[in-house]
């Protein structure tokens, strides 16, 4: 299979996964109506929906959000949020392409040196 | 907690400064610590749908508690950002049409213009949108008065 075969179905994966209730949930948010109403015209004329298209951008910038954080809330975050459980997020799983963190092997597993809350 | 250390060290060094993320951090980071912290007046709204991955939702919580913020309004100021960044990434001939386009739909909307009854407008005016900065004004001002006369 070639490249790009591989990965347009490792895109319809993502999608197939951003339509499932389990691990997705719908939000409403409050903007003002002029980049709702731009937003609306782009969405319409690039025949994107709108309510999808910023599924893949908020991961990413939770993830730039969680590098920026002031060291204590970044030693926090990773109290409360490095879990098993976790490792379908994008955030960890970025963090652990990188070579930041390991990845959590079992549930209960813990970064050596990190004391739960 | 050498880990966290070491962690964080490659956290730094891998950081970019430069994201929305990062600098909608630090713009929340020093709203949270600055006095009397308001921004401009609430305006007027309309609400979309955001299909959101819960693993996200669970940091974009931590995040409104560390910075005391809703988390709906951290989120809102992301997709702002990103509603303008978008139409910015489209070509000049999208831009001008889809400016008009929305403007006229506020227009007909009653929603408040944010200049001389235009919004996206100005920012595919460049020309016009510097003629009316007041930096730029400085020989107009001369020929102004030369008209009064």
């Amino acid at each position: 299979m070639s490249s790009y075969a591989a990965d347009f179905i490792k895109q319809k994966y993502e999608e197939l996964d951003q339509s499932s209730d389990e691990n997705y949930t719908t939000i409403t948010i409050r903007l003002a109506p002029k980049d709702v109403l731009m937003l609306k015209v782009i969405a319409k004329g690039l025949s994107f929906p709108v309510s999808t298209a910023f599924t893949k951008i908020l991961s990413m910038h939770a993830y730039d959000m969680v590098m920026g954080l002031h060291d204590d809330d970044f030693r926090d975050f990773l109290k409360k949020h490095y879990r098993y459980d976790e490792l379908d997020s994008y955030w960890l799983k970025e963090m652990v392409s990188n070579e930041m963190l390991d990845r959590p092997k079992f549930p209960g597993f813990d970064l050596p040196g990190m004391d739960k809350p | 907690m050498e880990d966290f250390e070491k962690i964080n060290q490659k956290r730094k060094a891998l950081a970019n400064g430069e994201s929305l993320g990062n600098q909608a951090l630090d713009y929340f980071y020093s709203k949270r610590d600055r006095v009397g912290k308001s921004d401009q007046g609430k305006n007027k709204s309309l609400s979309i749908n955001v299909r959101v991955s819960k693993h996200d939702l669970e940091v974009f919580d931590f995040l409104a508690e560390i910075l005391k913020e809703p988390r709906a309004s951290i989120i809102a100021k992301l997709l702002s950002h990103d509603v303008k960044a978008m139409f910015n990434a489209l070509d000049m001939a999208e831009r001008t049409y889809l400016a008009e386009l929305v403007d006229a739909e506020l227009t007909k909307q009653n929603f408040k213009h944010e200049f001389r009854d235009g919004t996206w407008f100005w920012d595919v005016a460049e020309i016009n949108q510097d003629a009316y900065n007041p930096v730029n004004h400085k020989t107009w001002d001369i020929i102004r008065e030369n008209f009064k006369k």
